[in-house]
């Protein structure tokens, strides 16, 4: 946690990520929310794009080749600034990439790298179901069931042994 | 217990020996001897629900790193029933022609016009075919995929009558003969398959962390099958088209299949009857 | 005498000259008469096509455990078999002797005297055979050993194990404990008309048994602990077994809470017509008309129609639900087994295996060991039609698409089910060569001195030395 603060606190220190632009002037920024380092704000620069279509993407390398994830579409202000905001589900460094969602005006783009420190490292999911009923006694139940089988087998192997071991040696004064 | 008319045991007199225990030193015994096999039998239930259940503690306890889950999205819209899915799957794994670890089934909508649903195992969060299998050869993985470990399966199907998926295929007779292959035999890759177990789609789990699709995603040329991580929130098709996926399974109102037995799959539909198939030409 | 209503113990005291000695002898003579006496041509065809059966049954599995379950014609469409329906149809059988030797025991109905052994014993056989029979439905059934060194104790299988292992542990010490008087008897019997090997075990099991009070005393209070702690473990056993349907999967008729109540009452129906036929059988093959009297046959008729009725009424209610929501599922199911491909099997279970036996039962003109024992073996067959409709049909029916596969039969499966079905006959004819057929010593100690008289159907408010015996006594006899 401190390591990403002091992290943020330079970044922010050199004006955002690292912006490369590859495109003159054009330029993104990937920063935190002020209170929250989970969230993030994207910025982009892109000259000309005023009243366009700003599309922001993720690159992930998880199925193969590097491949540009959606996240967010934007409308650019009149000075070419766009931006969204964006929870990452996952720690770790990733890359940011911006372009124009309209295509052939130019390859107006730009990337940045951040090193993301998500809320909750896991996964998205639709929600665990509620508890079964009897959930909490579960393993007590089990215990408790196992140890009457326990002692009945307990109980059938003494009666062998009293039938077999015990009972022969009652033969005591024979009444008939 | 049931002589009332009979003298009390202890006060019979002569005829009994004096060696006789005790009915109150056997009960005394028994109660320690029931005790410790309880506690005995405790210490077993929780080692083998460790190992055998997947529904232990264990496994319930937060990964330190973060591992991928994996998930899977079929998008309907662009379906057209070609089975080559199917098909890509069988030739994966060395199936036999019966058994289709992805079965395409055709429906019928609520409008009643037709329409195709590719199957494969739902990889559910709470899987029935796991808590039901006697010696726990079913398992799931910290990344959610829930596979057979086929050297441990008795072949008793009662995961069969479990799933209400109908995804699990018992191997009766042995598939055709399977080459050398890429990645070693195991749960995430069981080729070739165990004759007289248990097997089913294992979301090509060994493939997974190389970065490659499943065979079925890959094999698909209508870019129907996705498969994602939920962790990084991210999708793929065979076609190279990536989607997030919360936003992708909410703007297309994605549903999941049989939701009310609470199985929480992991396998989203989003519906459709191939009206996209046109438009890609 | 003690008058009082609540008062009459269970048992008699042991030492009554109940029985004259002429009476005794020729008990314990019919006792052993399947040991002395040389099998007739009958018995003999019957035994060697019983064995050929069963050895025709080993070979099938022999064979589909070489030659893997393809030989079963296996489809997924169709993934449980029946082997699973004999399981249950022969483990069901033996709840039969529980009723007879523990729960009339505890209810102190001493007519069950002479039939407590056969009971038993058929107890013990179908509850090892049927737990057998359950093997060859695995696909690898080598595997077994790891329900011991890996169990899953959330699934009902284990659950399963431990209770037919338990109750089969329970069941073969009832049936050894009053065996350690009546082997002593036995031998005192016959002598070296035993045969050496005969002798040797009885000896083994009997040896110190000496009649004492203490021994009896000791003797009867561990069987009475036992007939307490099995009628318990037989219900949980068929529980067990409905739970496994209906807590296994979400299919329509086994998801349904009524099925663990359904398999007691359907076992306690066919293992009392198992009784009732074994008994018929044996009594006619050894002429122990004496000691197993149409009277007998008559209470036990009795005894199977309060099954019979509670069965019939849990099938009407087991349906009525499912049949009248019309839920898809179910009722595609319901369908099939009402008015569709499975009805005529099983209008066959209800009005074969419920109805006319019933019927029979009821009819105070029907009411006779010859139409008894035919309702009897009524309802032996049809209820394992019933089983095989029960594991088959839902296990045919597609949660995903609601089509049926089918099941299909081969030489395989029917000879390991036929092979199953006559092992259980087979032993028991091998059994009684082996221990005695009548429990001597149970039937002189409920003996009494009114023995001649024919037995109220009420126990009497008299005392214990006034309780009557089932027994016909030989001709001229005062007693």
């Amino acid at each position: 946690m401190r390591r990403a603060l002091l992290l943020i606190l330079v970044t922010a220190a050199l004006g955002g990520g690292s912006p490369a632009a590859a495109g003159s002037g054009s330029s993104l920024t990937v920063a935190p929310k002020p209170r929250d380092p989970t969230r993030l704000t994207l910025v982009a620069h892109l000259p000309g794009s005023a009243g366009e279509p700003v599309a922001f993407f993720v690159v992930s390398k998880e199925f193969g080749s590097a491949r540009k994830v959606p996240i967010g579409v934007a409308t650019a202000g009149a000075d070419g600034t766009a931006h969204i905001a964006y929870t990452p589900t996952w720690s770790g460094a990733q890359q940011f990439v911006v372009k124009l969602a309209r295509p052939g005006t130019g390859a107006r783009s730009a990337t940045a790298e951040y090193r993301v420190t998500a809320s909750t490292p896991g996964p998205l999911s639709a929600g665990a179901n509620p508890p079964r009923p009897l959930a909490s006694v579960g393993h007590v139940f089990l215990t408790v069931i196992l140890t009457i089988v326990a002692l009945i087998w307990l109980s059938l192997f003494i009666t062998l042994a009293l039938a077999f071991g015990r009972l022969p040696r009652l033969a005591g004064a024979h009444r008939h | 217990m049931t002589d009332g008319a009979l003298p009390e045991a202890g006060s019979s007199g002569g005829d009994l020996e004096t060696r006789r225990i005790s009915r109150r030193r056997l009960i005394g015994v028994i109660g320690v001897l029931g005790l410790g096999t309880g506690f005995g039998g405790r210490v077993l239930v929780n080692a083998g629900a460790a190992s055998a259940t997947g529904r232990s503690t264990v496994a319930r306890r937060r990964a330190k790193k973060q591992v991928p889950q994996w998930m899977m999205i079929f998008d309907l819209r662009s379906c057209d029933g070609c089975k080559v899915c199917a098909l890509a799957c069988q030739q994966a794994h060395y199936l036999p022609a019966e058994t289709e670890w992805i079965k395409v089934y055709e429906l019928v909508g609520a409008d009643g016009q037709p329409y195709y649903l590719p199957k494969p195992c739902m990889m559910c969060e709470d899987p029935p075919c796991l808590a039901v299998c006697p010696v726990g050869a079913t398992f799931r993985t910290d990344e959610g995929v829930v596979l057979v470990d086929q050297d441990v399966c008795i072949g008793c199907r009662t995961c069969m009558a479990a799933c209400p998926y109908e995804s699990r295929y018992f191997n009766a007779e042995p598939g055709p003969k399977a080459p050398p292959q890429p990645f070693p035999r195991s749960p995430e890759w069981p080729v070739p398959q165990v004759v007289g177990t248990v097997g089913k789609c294992v979301l090509c789990a060994a493939r997974l962390p190389a970065g490659q699709l499943p065979a079925c995603a890959s094999a698909c040329g209508m870019g129907v099958i996705y498969i994602g991580d939920l962790t990084t929130d991210v999708a793929v098709n065979g076609l190279g088209k990536t989607v997030k996926i919360s936003e992708f399974l909410r703007e297309n109102d994605a549903v999941r299949l049989k939701e009310e037995l609470g199985t929480n799959p992991r396998v989203y539909y989003i519906p459709g009857h191939g009206q996209q198939l046109d438009a890609q030409g | 005498m003690d008058l009082s209503v609540d008062a009459p113990p269970l048992e008699q005291p042991a030492e009554t000259e109940a029985l004259s000695e002429r009476a005794r002898q020729q008990l314990r003579e019919a006792a052993v008469r399947p040991i002395l006496q040389k099998p007739g041509p009958i018995s003999r065809l019957v035994a060697l096509v019983l064995g050929a059966v069963v050895v025709l049954g080993l070979v099938a599995f022999a064979y589909q455990v070489v030659e893997g379950m393809s030989v079963d014609a296996y489809s997924d469409a169709a993934f449980w078999d029946v082997n699973i329906a004999n399981f249950i149809t022969v483990v069901g059988v033996a709840y039969g002797g529980a009723v007879i030797s523990a729960v009339l025991r505890l209810t102190g109905a001493s007519w069950r005297a002479p039939l407590v052994r056969i009971a038993e014993g058929t107890s013990v056989i179908c509850v090892l055979v049927g737990g057998a029979a359950i093997i060859p439905s695995l696909g690898r059934p080598e595997r077994m050993w790891q329900f011991f060194t890996r169990p899953n104790f959330s699934s009902p299988l284990i659950w399963d194990a431990l209770a037919i292992g338990t109750y089969a542990f329970a069941s073969i010490v009832f049936f050894v404990l009053p065996l350690i008087p009546d082997l002593a008897v036995a031998e005192r019997t016959l002598g070296e008309r035993a045969g050496r090997l005969r002798l040797a075990l009885w000896r083994l099991l009997s040896r110190g048994w000496r009649d004492t009070p203490a021994q009896r005393r000791l003797l009867r209070r561990m069987t009475g602990f036992l007939a307490v702690l099995i009628i318990p473990l037989a219900v949980s056993v068929h529980s067990v077994l409905g739970w496994a349907f209906a807590i296994t999967s979400f299919r329509p008729w086994w998801s349904e809470e009524l099925w663990a109540p359904l398999f007691v009452i359907a076992a306690l129906y066919s293992g009392i017509a198992l009784v009732i036929v074994s008994l018929a059988a044996l009594r006619r093959a050894y002429g122990l008309h004496d000691y197993i009297t149409d009277r007998h046959f008559t209470r036990l008729s009795l005894v199977l129609v309060p099954f019979g009725a509670a069965y019939l009424y849990m099938s009407v209610a087991d349906f009525l639900p499912g049949a009248y929501h019309g839920q898809p599922s179910t009722a595609a199911v319901f369908r099939t087994l009402l008015v569709g491909t499975y009805a005529p099997w099983f209008w066959t279970v209800v009005v074969g295996g419920m109805v006319v036996p019933l019927l029979i039962i009821a009819l105070p003109r029907t009411r006779r060991v010859g139409w008894i024992v035919f309702a009897s073996a009524l309802v032996l067959p049809t209820f394992w039609l019933n089983r095989v409709l029960m594991v088959i049909v839902p296990s045919t029916y597609d949660m995903m698409n609601g089509t049926f596969g089918a099941y299909a039969w081969t030489w395989v499966n029917a000879s390991i089910t036929a092979g199953a079905m006559a092992a259980v006959p087979l032993l028991l004819m091998l059994l009684f060569r082996v221990v005695p057929i009548l429990s001597v010593t149970e039937i002189e100690q409920l003996a009494g001195p009114t023995a001649a008289e024919e037995p109220a159907l009420e126990p009497s408010l008299a005392g214990p030395s006034q309780r009557p015996i089932w027994v016909r006594l030989p001709q001229g006899e005062l007693r």
